[in-house]
């Protein structure tokens, strides 16, 4: 599938329909009276009534012959015009109308507007949108019932029971909703067969909790011995003979196990990276699930320790080599005697084939060669070697420009006429058809000799030449590191409890006796975390219930024998068992659930403002300490709130929603799909804007730092993909800035490789994304028939590409606002790095927006959007932020609220904190109201 | 058609000692006068076959089978061979993943993958009343992670989705697969319902009596929750009951479940285990729908099982390059599964069902996604019927298809053969296969 030239934006298409009609009648009596109430003057009324009756005439003028009920092209269905409130109820649609007629591209050239009347419908419907009394129309809505994401659900598990249990590990992952964010509760719906994968899961959870009743259970598996029961000689012994040798092309190792329970344990792997160069990538999987990959560095066995779930019956342990783990850096240094020609061709990605001139030598050594030659090339070294290999036999010469044969096998003395390789240059980008015309041969002939001599389809050769050799990895100062080594593991030992390491055995569960009343203490301590305030009587009964039929039927099974006591400890356990599983899949847990009701917009009690702070900034449920201060009324004072708001800031658990937030809001969580990063930079990357955030909140600098930072947060690999010199280690940490090459969330990694395509930079996609999601601007889809983008076989920066298309005035009206943000950006490369030219021609980083201004590089750039665009910027984090605390999208009810924030962070230099402090204090945060302000229909 | 030669009526409590595999159950179903209920079986393997390989012929009117194909020979009259399907799809991953659909896969603007429901999903959902599980999937190898080209390596392992957006991974694990058929069959596995239903009834009641305190514009929501736990409620009502045959299934899941031990590597021993578990499962009727993925698409399995000369993995060797000592590799693991198979089938007609064997009673689709791997060749792709659906499809044929002939008109035809009445499949009119269905 290619990718169009255009990355969408999360922007909904919006229809006003009839079933809003109604509901938007309900509104306009209510904001009658509450237009009565409020001091809007009758003047201001009747400009309204004016500006309405001015839009209504032009839409059915000019709009309602193709965006009229039955007729909605685009989707787009503009309903008749009854007041100001009908327009605001369907705000963003109109604010879209309002954008395409200033810019001319609606109504079509052929309606032959009047210029006056087309002013006086922007004037009417900018004023009608825009300028506006807010506070008429404030409502705080409420949180709609809605399950947990898998996030959360995770986060409560660990946070219910004091243990990190993976819990949630087999969730299916959540959608996106209409915010972007997957806590958008409108999106979180509940699948027909979704309760039972959250017992399946709560049983898992749970089961591993009361595996810490049990005993220890440890067992260390030699490799060697399992190697010997299995037949499989596809994995080998390493040469000592003492443990399993896995390699690159060779199928991982399975074994399987049986531990006695379920539960935490820690796998101790002993492993070492032999035969080649030091440093290797282990993957580890239970039941075909990836668990982690490490990089193994040394030669010496050393241990690699994880921490997963393992059931209690048997499953399969798999352990792979993975290269993707171990980096290996491509040398910087030009190779030995290799053509640059033929690095040129690699390098811009052309397809290459030596077709033997006449008296090539046939002998089979010859003919193998070149038909590796030939081959996918998977890494450059490889085919360092045999260009090397074939010049080292002296059979071909390179003369700067070619490579002659110029010998035969078995010939003495070098050919009087040497005859030239002929490689076929032929950008990858064309379809095969289009290649044979540039060749001059039928199509035909040319997939047939491609498939004889290469074996695979063209789009497969090409797709394997685009993911050539863009590694990065540590450097190891004296050696050119070529191929991974080889893994050498020796035994592999498994540890129940977690190996005794990040949990405490729960005593509070287990040293208890075995009576209802201690299990009505046990499930109200957990009950009070689960549901974020103390479990009421029916709650309690209710989970006493399945403890009691739990013990009664086990009292009904063990007529038969065995002592009374144990049997008593066994009964409770199981009966406690039985009821934790239940609260974890209780509605209220599960769900989120508030009561509801009340018309009017009424203060939530402090418990479910615990909740709502503790989801917001923690991803989870409330701790002991914030809903103690609930329970004592302390979370009605702004001072305490403000308090508890800094503990939660400072605490670990912020960091969740730091990341999240970003990656979610900046559109980089799948960068590592399609591109050639590897897992462990594209993992750093990804992690960046998150961990940089998390430092300005926690230092509370002001926001624009996002926009023009001289610090960020990088590790080894990720240093080195950004020519930041002297770090070490794979922690991220924090570095200063030395250069303009860095700096801000646009010169964050994940964002440039966001924001290309597999082949090259988009500047459309990142101008895009400066607008949509820096800016929170609003830009309408392309135009149906826009065509691919054709770079053509000329040496054009993509740039020069754009800049001819914006010729076209169609185009040009919308690529206007997006081009010039995107060639700031140019000198980072569809992989984030910075480079100086493209194509050969060096790179110009200078632009002119569509006002006119023109800006001189990506340093001005940043000066620009600090001191020109800072409002816009604050104004939309302000919103995505309100909308992740929200769980739901933003509407004009949310517009006062959004105002004062941004108000005060203005007047608050913009410090990170106020953001925080404003969203929990904000009516919508604290109150709630039935009539929810949704421009959406109900799912 | 059982052959007699072959039967044994072997004790079904006596298990072979030292063996993983699983002892031969004796033919207990008692004829009745309900007619043994048809089955479907796939059994897929990637990478496809050198065309040479697969040439069945036919020798005054009757199926040879030679070369590559010869271990299925004694099973010629019961199969039906085709020439001329083609699987136009994306290469291993899409043309594994489309065998018994027809469509490919593909990401949407919002990152969910979509593709089309399958075959033999189609046809469990068909049955799905009437037995324990709906279908058996299994494969032999860990989806893999990570990335091939730009689509995902997990899909090179499943061949069935059961909607548009649910891939069904398939089980791996010899003894949870067992476990899937038999522990919910079994008196452990009812206990285990009980357990459950006694959480989730008390649960439904807490849910009931949340729908007087929430919002009314929660209630739809409350709505799919609730209808989520009644769906639940009548899954473990199924188990909880004591089905037919609860007895001996009980038997059979406390006293033949595979062992584990330290290692399952020997790719051979496990893939005759998972036959034994699918042979099992369909002998009980505890599902009458069943798929084993024989290799995963882009596998680096080394098949030196079958032959110790060989040293590269089968993905490696499909694309040979016309290179003669791959081919001849290639060609002896396409010889070795079909040997898998024929065992799978000699197994199945040992089993008697009163009017036939079980063999007579089902349709085992046998093949693989493209025709030469070396090209992904996508026309005339290996594909074989066998058995002959209690004597509703006739067999011993080699049927060769008109040019252009699409895969799922075969699908189609399967359809109908199980007594669906359709002309699409998935959306997309067809003609059936002339002679089948």
């Amino acid at each position: 599938m290619t990718k169009s030239e255009w990355i969408p934006v999360k922007m909904p298409q919006r229809r006003i329909t009839n079933n809003g009609l109604a509901f938007s009648l309900f509104l306009c009596v209510v904001a009658f009276l509450l237009a009565g109430a409020s001091q809007g003057s009758e003047l201001e009324d009747a400009k309204n009534d004016r500006a309405a009756r001015e839009i209504g005439e032009f839409i059915g003028r000019y709009c309602a012959d193709c965006h009229s009920e039955g007729t909605a092209e685009a989707g787009v269905e503009l309903d008749e015009v009854g007041g100001q409130l009908d327009l605001l109820k369907h705000r963003k649609v109109w604010l879209r109308a309002l954008d395409q007629v200033q810019l001319g591209r609606m109504p079509p050239e052929d309606a032959d507007v009047d210029a006056d009347q087309r002013r006086r419908f922007i004037s009417s419907l900018d004023r009608l949108l825009n300028d506006v009394n807010w506070k008429r129309f404030a409502n705080p809505g409420r949180q709609r019932l809605a399950r947990l994401t898998a996030v959360e659900y995770r986060n409560s598990v660990r946070d219910i029971f004091g243990m990190d249990l993976d819990a949630g590990v087999y969730l299916q992952p959540d959608p996106e909703g209409q915010t972007g964010f997957t806590n958008d509760r409108a999106g979180l719906s509940f699948a027909p067969n979704a309760f039972e994968v959250y017992l399946k899961e709560a049983e898992r959870a749970v089961d591993a909790v009361m595996a810490y009743g049990k005993t220890p259970w440890q067992k260390t598996i030699e490799m060697e011995q399992a190697w010997k029961r299995s037949n499989d000689k596809a994995v080998g012994l390493n040469a000592e003979a003492n443990g399993v040798l896995i390699k690159e092309n060779v199928s991982p190792f399975h074994f399987t196990i049986d531990p006695p329970q379920a539960g935490m344990h820690r796998i101790q792997i002993e492993v070492a990276a032999v035969d080649g160069e030091p440093i290797s990538g282990l993957t580890v999987s239970v039941d075909g699930r990836l668990i982690r990959g490490v990089t193994v560095r040394g030669r010496t066995t050393a241990t690699q320790e994880l921490i997963a779930y393992l059931p209690n019956r048997s499953c399969t342990i798999t352990l792979g080599f993975s290269p993707e783990y171990a980096p290996i850096i491509q040398p910087k240094i030009e190779p030995r005697g290799v053509p640059s020609e033929l690095q040129d061709l690699v390098a811009a990605k052309t397809y290459v084939e030596f077709i033997p001139p006449k008296g090539f030598p046939d002998t089979e050594d010859a003919l193998k060669t070149l038909h590796r030659m030939n081959t996918v090339i998977r890494e450059f070294s490889q085919m360092r070697d045999l260009a090397q290999l074939l010049m080292d036999r002296d059979l071909v010469q390179y003369d700067g420009h070619t490579l002659k044969s110029i010998r035969k096998e078995g010939q003495k003395g070098v050919s009087q006429k040497p005859t030239p390789f002929r490689a076929s240059k032929v950008p990858l980008n064309l379809s095969a058809g289009k290649v044979a015309q540039l060749m001059g041969i039928p199509q035909r002939e040319l997939e047939t000799q491609i498939k004889r001599d290469i074996g695979f389809s063209y789009d497969k050769y090409a797709a394997a030449i685009r993911q050539y050799n863009n590694r990065f990895g540590q450097q190891y100062p004296e050696r050119v590191l070529k191929k991974p080594g080889k893994l050498s593991i020796d035994r592999v030992v498994l540890a129940s409890h977690a190996g005794g390491q990040r949990f405490q055995t729960p005593h509070w569960l287990f040293d208890t006796d075995p009576t209802p009343a201690a299990a009505k203490s046990v499930l109200e301590r957990l009950g009070r975390r689960a549901y974020g305030r103390p479990l009421d009587k029916t709650d309690l009964a209710s989970l006493m219930r399945i403890y009691d039929s739990r013990v009664e039927a086990d009292l009904s099974s063990a007529a038969n024998g065995s002592s009374a006591a144990s049997d008593a400890v066994q009964r409770h356990r199981e009966g406690l068992r039985d009821a934790m599983v239940g609260l974890l899949v209780s509605p209220k847990f599960l769900l989120r659930f508030s009561a509801g009701g009340e018309t009017e917009a009424t203060p939530i009690d402090d418990y479910e403002f615990a909740s709502r702070m503790s989801h917001f900034l923690w991803l989870s449920v409330p701790d002991d300490q914030l809903i103690r201060i609930a329970s004592e009324g302390g979370l009605s004072d702004s001072n305490t709130v403000r308090d508890e708001m800094q503990r939660m800031i400072s605490d670990p658990r912020f960091n969740d929603f730091c990341q999240v937030f970003m990656q979610q809001w900046l559109n980089i969580e799948s960068i590592d799909a399609s591109n050639d990063l590897g897992p462990l930079l594209s993992e750093a990357m990804i992690r960046e804007p998150g961990l940089q955030l998390q430092q300005i909140i926690r230092d509370d600098q002001d926001l624009l730092q996002l926009v023009d930072g001289k610090t960020t947060y990088v590790n080894d690999l990720l240093a080195i993909h950004y020519g930041i010199p002297d770090v070490t280690g794979e922690q991220m940490r924090p570095v200063l800035l030395t250069t303009a090459e860095r700096g801000g969330l646009l010169g964050m990694g994940a964002i440039l490789a966001a924001t290309s395509t597999p082949d090259r930079t988009s500047p459309v996609s990142r101008g895009a994304w400066i607008v949509e999601i820096l800016l929170g601007e609003n830009l309408p889809l392309p135009p149906p028939s826009v065509p691919e983008l054709k770079t053509t076989a000329k040496a054009r920066t993509i740039r020069e590409e754009l800049e001819l298309h914006r010729q076209s005035k169609q185009c040009a009206s919308c690529h206007n606002r997006i081009d010039p943000f995107g060639f700031v950006l140019e000198n980072y490369d569809r992989l984030g790095a910075w480079r100086t030219d493209d194509h050969g021609r060096t790179i110009d980083a200078r632009t002119t927006l569509d006002n006119g201004k023109s800006i001189d590089g990506l340093a001005e750039f940043k000066t620009y959007l600090r001191q020109q665009r800072h409002h816009d910027f604050i104004r939309n984090l302000t919103i995505r932020m309100f909308e992740f605390a929200l769980g739901r999208e933003m509407t004009y009810h949310d517009e006062a609220m959004v105002r004062d924030t941004t108000l005060r962070l203005k007047n608050n230099q913009f410090r990170a904190q106020t953001l925080i402090q404003c969203i929990l204090e904000s009516d919508a945060m604290r109150r709630q109201s039935d009539q929810t302000p949704t421009e959406s229909n109900d799912d | 058609m059982i052959n007699h030669a072959k039967h044994s009526r072997r004790n079904f409590c006596t298990a072979i000692a030292g063996s993983l595999l699983l002892p031969r159950l004796e033919s207990f179903a008692t004829p009745t006068t309900d007619v043994p209920p048809q089955r479907f079986v796939t059994l897929f393997f990637p990478n496809g076959v050198y065309p040479d390989a697969w040439q069945p012929k036919l020798d005054a009117g009757r199926l040879r089978l030679t070369g590559s194909l010869e271990p299925l020979a004694e099973f010629s009259s019961q199969a039906n061979f085709f020439t001329g399907l083609d699987n136009p799809l994306g290469g291993h991953l899409g043309q594994t993943s489309g065998f018994l659909s027809g469509h490919d896969f593909a990401p949407e603007a919002n990152g969910t993958i979509v593709a089309r429901p399958s075959l033999d999903q189609m046809l469990a959902h068909h049955f799905a009343d009437q037995t324990f599980l709906p279908s058996l999937n299994l494969a032999m190898e860990p989806p893999s992670q990570g990335a091939f080209g730009d689509r995902p390596r997990s899909f090179g392992n499943s061949i069935s989705w059961s909607s548009a957006t649910n891939k069904i991974e398939p089980q791996i694990n010899p003894q949870q697969a067992f476990d899937e058929v038999f522990f919910g069959q079994s008196q452990a596995g009812r206990d285990a319902a009980r357990r459950r239903e006694a959480i989730v009834n008390e649960i439904w009641q807490q849910s009931k009596s949340l729908k007087a305190k929430i919002s009314h514009l929660d209630r739809q929501r409350l709505q799919q929750y609730t209808d989520s736990i009644q769906d639940l409620q009548v899954k473990l009502r199924k188990t909880s009951n004591p089905g037919k045959n609860f007895a001996r299934n009980s038997e059979i899941a406390a006293k033949h479940r595979p062992q584990s031990s330290a290692s399952s590597s020997n790719y051979a021993e496990q893939m005759k285990l998972m036959m034994d578990i699918m042979l099992l499962a369909l002998q009980t009727d505890s599902t009458r729908v069943a798929t084993l993925v024989m290799g995963h698409s882009i596998s680096r399995v080394v098949y030196d099982f079958a032959d110790p000369k060989i040293r590269r993995n089968h993905h490696e060797l499909s694309h040979h390059r016309n290179d003669p000592d791959k081919i001849r590799d290639y060609n002896i693991v396409t010889k070795w599964f079909a040997s898998q198979t024929a065992y799978f089938l000699g197994r199945m007609s040992e089993i008697d069902e009163g009017n036939g064997s079980l063999l007579d009673n089902s349709v085992v689709m046998y093949g693989s996604g493209m025709k030469d791997g070396n090209v992904h060749e996508p026309k005339n792709i290996p594909v074989a019927l066998f058995g002959n659906a209690g004597g509703r499809l006739q067999t011993g044929r080699h049927l060769t298809c008109p040019e252009n002939s699409i895969l799922s008109q075969l699908h189609l035809s399967l359809l109908r053969l199980f007594g669906i009445q359709a002309d699409q499949f998935n959306q997309v009119a067809f003609q059936g296969i002339e002679g089948i269905g």
